[in-house]
This record gives C-alpha cells, sequence and structure tokens, in this order.
C-alpha cells in the first residue's frame, strides 16, 4: 500500500513539475546518456542472442511443419516490432538501470539527504524522479528500436548460414503495419516509464541502513519486471481490441 | 524553565516508533539569541525532538511552535517558509555525492532564495570564502574528509542567512582540531545573535559555548538550565553523565 502511495504522489509531483515546465534539463541529458547510451552495449549484444535464438527456434518449427520459409524474415520483424523489442529494452532497464535508480535514491533516503533535499526547498522529486522519468521513457524507446534492429540482422545472419536463406528473402517487411509500430511505440514509452517510477519508489521507501537499500534494490527489479509483464499482456489485449 | 523570548518551544510532545516510546511528554521552551544544547545518552530522543521543530516529524501527541506558528499542523508547502528562517543541520553531512561542494551550497541557496543558478553560485562561493572553505570548491563531498564535509554542511546551511540554526551532533565523530574550527563558526553566529540549538554529548564543546542545556532521559527532560547547574548537579543520572561514571541509571 505504503509503494502505491508513494507512486501515486510521485506520478502526480512529476506532472505538476511538468506543467510547470521544471524539468531541469542539463539533469535530464545526464540521465539519457546514463540510462541509453550507457546501457547500448549490454542491450546490444542480448537482442543480438535473442534475435539468433529466436530466429533459430522458429526456423526450426517451419521447417518441420511447412517447410517454407519465405515468412521467417516477415514474422521475425513483426514479433520484434510488436513484442520483444520493447518487453526486452523494459526488462533489461529494470535490471540495468532499476536497481541503480532504487539503490541511489536508497542510499540517499537512509542517510538522510531527501530529508536534507526537503529541508532546503529542494523537492527530490522533481530533482530526483522526473529527470529519470523521462530520460528513461527516451532511452527505452531508443534501446527497443536499436535492440530490434540488432536482432532482426543477429536472425538474419543465422536464417542465412544455418538455413541457407537469403538475406534478400529474410528482408521482408510484408507483415508488419502501422499498429504493428504504434503498439511497440507505446510499449517501450509505457515500459520507460513504468521502470523508473517503480525503482524511484522503492527507494523512497528504504529503510534501516544498507540492509534496507539491498532490500529496496531487489524489490525494485522483481517489482518492476512484474509490472512491466504484466503491463505487456495488457497493452496487447487492448491493441487486438482496438484492432 | 520559561524563556523571556521563546523561539521555539513544545508542549506535551509525544512520539513513538511502533511500540517503542521514544519522548513522553515533552514541554520546553528555547530563548532567542541564546545557544542552548540538548544533550543526553545514545538513543533518548534529542535527533526525534528537533526533528519535531523543523517539521520533518509529525507528533503523536502534544504541541511544536516557532514563534507564532504552530509547526506540526502545517502542510509541507507552509513548512518551506519555517525552513527558510530556522535551518537543520543534519548529524551527517547529508552532501549530494554528484555535486562539487559549490553546486551543494548554491542548490539550497538557489531553490530557497528562488534566485538564478549563476547567481545562486556567485553567493555560495561567497559564504564559503567567509568559512575559509574556498579550497574546496570544486571538490566533490567523498573526496573530503569527515570535519571538512561538515564544514561544508554548516557552510550550505548559513547561506540561508538563518534566525535559528540547529546543529546536530556537529561534532561528533571529529578529531579535536575540526571540533574546535566547528565550534569557533559556532561561537562567532552566537556573538552574530543567531539563535543556536545544538545537539551534542561532547561536554568540551557545552562548556565553551552553551548558555543553556536540556538534558534528555528516559523519555523526558531530566534537567533544563544553566551549564554550571548542569555539570555540577546533585542528579545522580547528570552526575553519571557528566562525569562518565559507568555505574548507574544510564
Amino acid at each position: 500500500m505504503a509503494l502505491l502511495i508513494t507512486i501515486g504522489q510521485m506520478l502526480s509531483l512529476s506532472l505538476w513539475a511538468l506543467v510547470r515546465m521544471r524539468l531541469g534539463g542539463r539533469e535530464m541529458l545526464r540521465q539519457v546518456y546514463e540510462t541509453g547510451n550507457r546501457s547500448l552495449l549490454f542491450v546490444g549484444i542480448t537482442m543480438a542472442f535473442i534475435g539468433m535464438i529466436g530466429v533459430y527456434e522458429l526456423a526450426s518449427t517451419m521447417e518441420a511443419v511447412l517447410p517454407e520459409y519465405s515468412t521467417l524474415g516477415a514474422a521475425t520483424l513483426q514479433g520484434l516490432t510488436r513484442e520483444m523489442g520493447p518487453i526486452m529494452a523494459g526488462l533489461l532497464l529494470a535490471t540495468r538501470v532499476g536497481t541503480g535508480m532504487a539503490a541511489e535514491i536508497g542510499s540517499m533516503q537512509v542517510s538522510d539527504q531527501v530529508d536534507a533535499m526537503k529541508l532546503s526547498s529542494v523537492d527530490p522529486v522533481e530533482l530526483l524522479v522526473l529527470p529519470r522519468l523521462f530520460a528513461t521513457s527516451v532511452a527505452s524507446l531508443g534501446l527497443a528500436a536499436v535492440g530490434t534492429t540488432i536482432a532482426f540482422f543477429s536472425g538474419m545472419c543465422v536464417a542465412w548460414l544455418g538455413f541457407s536463406i537469403l538475406p534478400d528473402t529474410f528482408m521482408s517487411l510484408r507483415f508488419v503495419v502501422t499498429a504493428d509500430l504504434v503498439m511497440g511505440i507505446c510499449k517501450a514509452l509505457v515500459f520507460g516509464f513504468t521502470v523508473p517510477l517503480v525503482s524511484c519508489a522503492c527507494g523512497f521507501l528504504a529503510t534501516g541502513g544498507s540492509e534496507g537499500v539491498g532490500r529496496a534494490t531487489t524489490r525494485a527489479v522483481v517489482l518492476s519486471s512484474f509490472i512491466v509483464i504484466v503491463e505487456d499482456a495488457l497493452i496487447t489485449y487492448i491493441g487486438e481490441v482496438l484492432s | 524553565m520559561t524563556a523571556a523570548h521563546p523561539v521555539a518551544r513544545t508542549v506535551g510532545l509525544a512520539k513513538a516508533f511502533g511500540a517503542h516510546q521514544v519522548l513522553a511528554g515533552v514541554t520546553l521552551e528555547l530563548s532567542e539569541g541564546r545557544c542552548t544544547f540538548v544533550a543526553g545518552p545514545s538513543g533518548t530522543g534529542k535527533s526525534v525532538l528537533v526533528r519535531h521543530l523543523v517539521g520533518l516529524l509529525k507528533p503523536d501527541a502534544g504541541e511544536v511552535w516557532y514563534k507564532d506558528l504552530r509547526v506540526d499542523v502545517l502542510d509541507e508547502e507552509a513548512l518551506l517558509g519555517l525552513r527558510r528562517r530556522c535551518v537543520y543541520v543534519f548529524q551527517h553531512p547529508t552532501l549530494f555525492d554528484s555535486m562539487t561542494v559549490t553546486e551543494n551550497v548554491a542548490l539550497v541557496v538557489k531553490y530557497h532564495k528562488g534566485v538564478k543558478a549563476a547567481a545562486a553560485e556567485g553567493l555560495a562561493r561567497a559564504q564559503l570564502d567567509r568559512m575559509g572553505l574556498s579550497r574546496l570548491a570544486e571538490s566533490r563531498p567523498p573526496e573530503l574528509p569527515a570535519g571538512e564535509q561538515k564544514l561544508v554542511s554548516l557552510a550550505r546551511a548559513l547561506a540561508l542567512e538563518p534566525e535559528t540554526l540547529i546543529l546536530d551532533e556537529p561534532t561528533t565523530g571529529l578529531d579535536p582540531y575540526a571540533a574546535f574550527e566547528i565550534d569557533a563558526h559556532v561561537r562567532r553566529l552566537k556573538e552574530l545573535g543567531v539563535t543556536l540549538l545544538v545537539i551534542s554529548h561532547d561536554l568540551q564543546s557545552i562548556r565553551r559555548l552553551a548558555d543553556e542545556v536540556v538534558f534528555l532521559f528516559d523519555r523526558k527532560v531530566r534537567y533544563e538550565g544553566g551549564v554550571d547547574g548542569f555539570f555540577h548537579s546533585a542528579d545522580p543520572v547528570l552526575d553519571q553523565f557528566v562525569h562518565a561514571r559507568v555505574e548507574g541509571e544510564i
């Protein structure tokens, strides 16, 4: 319950700060660099393997059932755009970035730095949460796009080398429609908003020294990953109903 | 004790954390322009008491007043005004690690005084200069020893030109020289007429600086009065504390 209240407060304070255009431009750019650029290698390598594994499994199934590969590339790209790109970006951000946020804010909370901000008229949500919210949303979108591209090309390599599917055949956009793109973008933005919101709330609720910070970090990664998956199911369902 | 011009007062203040009762019916008044030390064994609620004065904690029962303001019923927005006048310096320096010393001081000035970043930085540098800390301006807090971190923390508070300053164990954990340096700054503030409330069990600091002493023990005020009375009290608890005896109630 305390977590829900904290998330609600953070959300309303963030929106209020947004209305007043108090975005903290320099800090936001720093956070975009921290969450986006610094996650590129991690997301890139992970998505390369996801692409290779996904295409290998899909091609093996097609080989047994059809056997015909002309739709492999198009199906892969559609799945990556709608599903795997955004959700993997969300989950990887929860692991790499969310934990860092929970640990940093948790440490500040248990060492009275957050109270010191309040005493200094500095709104901790405006200074700590808002830049992270928007930076992570931007980063999530970018990472989903880059991750999808890398996974698609790594999958193409597996298709070519393992199943002799020519890149020209694999590289097909015919299944991907505007609705897939919109769904992918929506998911990336929502996950990019959820991860810092939940992680920062866990940090603010940390109590009891370094042990409390450890608990907050674990809670942040578990909860934000879980919520990302639930949101993914909801957005997919809503998308299907609307289309 | 009734202060002639009370700047802050608590009436029947009670606070518990879960089943642990920390304060039970604490009533005291702080005199304007005086240096009051709050002493007592560790865990007797000294920090809890003073955190009520700046609205960081809400009491379970009782009232907290700062001049004509009822602090315990103020919302966060209203508390900001109070916190510009009555500044609390934490026991730990609470400096922001990702910022330089100047940025740490400037951040508070910028938000509290509502000035532009460049002007706030200028005021921050001037404050550091006044306290002889210019050499630390571009350092980051983790690079500094504890004594210098506490001095920067004090500089950050003084940049707001408070009328009341609350210092939570300012000399705890410092070497004698660093403690003396902090005390020297406190003495200067006292001479300037700033109302000071210092939480400390540093008996040397109490001797050097205190006008009045409040001693907390067993959730209540055990002693409230002058420095001589504190050091020469017949109360066995005070006697044990002042002379650091092992045997006794503490």
